[in-house]
């Protein structure tokens, strides 16, 4: 069991090293591959064990964390000094004074640091698998990128830490080991959006660095009132103790939560991170960051379930799925469309995660498990759009029907796992429109829940398959055919039998599963049959039309945006004061 | 039974859209087609030659059919309601990439608005669907087919459903998605042949599934059912026959916050009414 443990631990950290030090192409791709099959397996052997696992700490390691976060912080602080920008620095010093206090009123009795209860172990596997595969991919994808090779190791590297932390991140038990956790994945992105070092790359990750940190005062102040009403710094303890009329620390955890999951008003700091290359977004956008707040819902979701605190949560979240769809409605960059089809579906998993029922937990991680693969899957396809056919907007993308229909297939495949049965996001969203039907009978304010769920889902629909528009419309093209080679392509094929095996354990119906088999095979198989039919000319009305395959766009307005913006504000700034009176 | 119910559909479907026709020609003071105009018609569509864009659209318009025709089967055996509205969606979902497939401005035109009528009943389907199970307990449609008339305790339900009918069926007013006049067809337009016999055949398809949500709200008033189609039926063609079309964004505008309001209502209602 322990080297099981240590193992998985250690081996994303392993991985970072291997590849500052792999020089050559074979070791680097060998090294892509072994990783992601170890880190599939400890999580894999990790998920197959019974029961929680828990993992304390001596002093001196509690020492070197508090080294660790001043450290930190006073980073994050030269950094806003560096870059002249107050809200970083200020937030980083706030976050210092937050963290001296607590040091200096810690409660006494100890707890396990870590704990790794059923939650974390499907986390893991929504990390590692499918963190290992865009690992992988990243390597072929550096090649394509003006880096120096000492660069590209230490981006390869970053890629791996991020995965070590997040599997430490949701196995922390106590609070400050988890608010270190939380740092560093701030810190992390941070490095990783400014990775291309040019102006705009600073900015962003600038933005992202200070958005982030209001998030990391945020689990401060939970940590603060946690001391004070439960004496307590454990997850477990909290949960264990946890009062209905003291809800305040949640409702800070739960701030933090908005904040990591780039919810309205802080989606820039997300949609700003594709500057970056395009691993990073994938990154971020399916296997880690943002996943840590609908976790981190869901880990307190024994108490507030059911709370004025929970209903509220659900409300907001339900809001952030409706908006954000709708926002992306109006866009024509790639990555774009899917970070906002991110931030809504981050929104619908933290609204999901405060509902009181025995499945709410099931519901949830079905949702994160598959949005990571799909997301995942998408975001390696625009990396490829990107460095092989040179496309980032849509509306460009006329020919991919000709120049590489494989890839067309991985991206209808990514929308349609998205949207359609039987795939796991859209299993969850049939099993959460279920469970907000059950809710209802309980609490009526679940009905706009629901209104929201039932529009946003298909305005995703409408999102998504509007984009196809121009991603199939058929140009006729002198461009010469592509194949994809297999350092993009695998990872992506992992990820498709990924989904495939995944919906077993659903429990779909192996008929629908066939449905899709033939529907997904079929038009190949067609493509044969159709030979012998004759071909036609599209019809015009007689007229001769140019035909530019074009969006529709759905625009907001300015003043619109502004609107929903402080909305969103004055919601997020609402969650203490409904902690406070519940 | 239901095998043989989802075996029949097609045909039954073709029979309905014949009669409609005639209806529409009666109210019109025209003679009008035969009631079996629809079977000639699909005869002489078999009997042509072959033409098509390119085997990838052809084969999505198979498909579309196929799919939908399987949703209707998924009615017929009395699954799960949400799953039925989710199988129709997907087969929806294929005759949309089929129309951006060509290089067809009417296709694409009507693809566009393919979704977004999508978006404007499809929350209306879910809605229903969630009313039938707060006073049932169950989206099963044959625990639905079984209990009391629904009718009495959720009319606003029907009435949001009345108000997408038109869009399912392409009638007018809401019949922009179509509209042959201006965009000739929409997705339908690159099809020929055998295989608009199959884009046609789902047309009329379209018919059983979105009355057999009527007939649902009969309950276990088999009669009752039928009524409530016929009525429905008549409703529709009268409206058909006397409005004229509006634009594809009034209709999502009148639809989507009307119907949508309506259903929400309607939930409201069962649940304190």
């Amino acid at each position: 069991m322990n080297i099981l443990l240590v193992s998985h631990f250690l081996m994303p950290l392993f991985a970072a090293i291997w590849f500052l030090f792999a020089s050559s192409k074979q070791a680097k791709q060998a090294g892509g591959y072994l990783f992601l099959f170890g880190l599939s397996a400890t999580s894999l052997a990790l998920f197959a064990t019974p029961h929680d696992i828990a993992i304390e700490i001596g002093a001196l390691a509690k020492t070197v964390l508090i080294i660790l976060d001043v450290a930190l912080l006073l980073y994050f602080a030269k950094v806003g000094f560096q870059a002249k920008m107050v809200k970083i620095y200020a937030l980083a010093l706030l976050q210092l004074f937050l963290y001296t206090l607590i040091e200096l009123r810690l409660p006494e009795g100890g707890g396990a640091a870590f704990v790794i209860d059923d939650l974390a172990k499907v986390m893991f596997l929504l990390i590692n698998m499918v963190g290992g595969a865009i690992g992988l991919f990243s390597i072929r994808y550096l090649e394509e990128e003006k880096m120096s090779p000492r660069r590209k190791a230490l981006f390869q590297s970053y890629l791996y830490i991020f995965l070590a932390v997040m599997s430490l991140a949701v196995s922390a038990n106590s609070l400050l080991i988890f608010f270190l956790c939380f740092e560093i994945t701030t810190l992390f992105s941070f490095l990783l959006i400014g990775f291309r070092k040019d102006a705009q790359a600073k900015h962003n990750a600038n933005r992202a660095l200070w958005m982030n940190q209001i998030g990391g005062v945020a689990i401060l102040l939970g940590v603060i009132y946690s001391i004070q009403y439960y004496n307590t710094l454990y997850f477990s303890d909290l949960l264990a103790l946890a009062n209905p009329y003291f809800m305040l620390p949640f409702a800070y955890i739960a701030m933090a939560a908005f904040v990591k999951a780039a919810s309205m008003p802080f989606n820039s700091w997300l949609l700003g991170a594709m500057v970056a290359p395009t691993p990073v977004s994938a990154m971020l956008h399916s296997a880690t960051m943002v996943k840590i707040a609908p976790f981190l819902i869901l880990k307190l979701s024994p108490v507030i379930a059911g709370t004025v605190l929970g209903s509220y949560i659900t409300l907001i979240g339900s809001a952030v799925f409706v908006v954000g769809s709708f926002l992306a409605l109006s866009k024509d960059f790639f990555k774009e469309i899917l970070g906002l089809s991110t931030i809504a579906l981050l929104g619908l998993m933290i609204a999901l995660a405060t509902i009181e029922s025995a499945q709410t937990f099931f519901i949830v991680t079905t949702l994160m498990l598959f949005h990571g693969i799909s997301k995942a899957m998408l975001f390696l396809s625009a990396g490829i759009l990107e460095k092989e056919f040179h496309y980032k907007f849509v509306n460009d993308f006329k020919d991919l029907f000709t120049r590489s229909p494989l890839l067309l297939t991985f991206i209808l495949f990514g929308f349609a796992s998205l949207t359609l049965p039987p795939f796991g996001v859209f299993m969850g969203k049939l099993m959460a429109i279920e469970l907000l039907s059950a809710s209802i009978l309980e609490n009526p304010l679940y009905l706009i829940a629901l209104v929201f769920l039932a529009v946003g889902s298909t305005l995703l629909v409408l999102l998504y398959f509007k984009v196809t528009a121009t991603l199939i419309a058929k140009e006729t093209t002198n461009k010469e055919k592509k194949r994809l080679e297999l350092g993009f392509s695998s990872p992506l094929f992992f990820l498709l039998f990924l989904s495939f095996i995944a919906l077993f354990t659903l429990g779909v119906p192996l008929v629908l599963v066939s449905v899709v088999a033939v529907v997904v095979g079929a038009p190949f198989i067609f493509r044969q049959i159709s030979l012998s039919f004759d071909r036609v000319k599209e019809y015009a009305c007689g007229e001769k039309i140019d035909f530019v395959p074009v969006l529709y766009t759905f625009d907001t307005t300015e003043k619109q945006k502004q609107r929903l913006t402080k909305l969103f504000i004055a919601l997020f700034v609402l969650i203490p004061f409904i902690g406070a009176a519940s | 039974m239901s095998l043989l119910l989802t075996l029949l559909a097609p045909i039954f479907a073709t029979l309905l859209y014949g009669f409609e026709r005639v209806l529409k020609a009666k109210m019109q003071r025209r003679v009008g087609p035969p009631m079996l105009q629809p079977f000639y018609d699909m005869f002489k569509l078999a009997d042509k030659r072959v033409f098509i864009v390119h085997s990838f659209h052809a084969w999505l318009g198979v498909l579309h059919f196929l799919l939908l025709w399987l949703s209707i089967g998924a009615i017929m055996y009395g699954v799960h309601l949400l799953f039925v509205i989710f199988m129709h969606l997907f087969a929806l979902i294929t005759l949309v990439i089929a129309g951006f497939s060509v290089r067809s401005v009417f296709s694409h035109v009507g693809a566009n608005r393919e979704l977004i009528a999508l978006v404007v009943y499809e929350p209306i389907l879910i809605l229903i669907a969630v009313s039938f199970f707060l006073s049932l307990g169950s989206f099963e449609i044959s625990q639905i087919l079984s209990s009391d008339p629904l009718i009495y305790s959720m009319p606003l339900g029907f009435l949001a459903l009345l108000m997408i009918i038109p869009i399912k069926l392409k009638k007018s007013p809401f019949d922009s998605v179509e509209a042959h006049q201006e965009i000739v067809g929409g997705v339908e337009i690159e099809y020929s042949g055998l295989f608009y016999e199959f884009i046609y055949g789902a047309k009329v398809l379209e018919y059983v599934f979105i009355y057999a949500f009527v007939f649902l709200f009969g309950g276990n008033n088999y009669l009752l059912g039928a009524i409530l189609v016929a009525l429905s039926f008549l409703v529709i063609n009268l409206v058909d026959n006397s409005t004229a079309r509006v634009k594809y964004q009034d209709m999502s505008r009148i639809v989507l916050i009307g119907a949508t309001l309506l259903a929400t209502l309607n939930i409201l209602g069962v649940l304190y009414v």
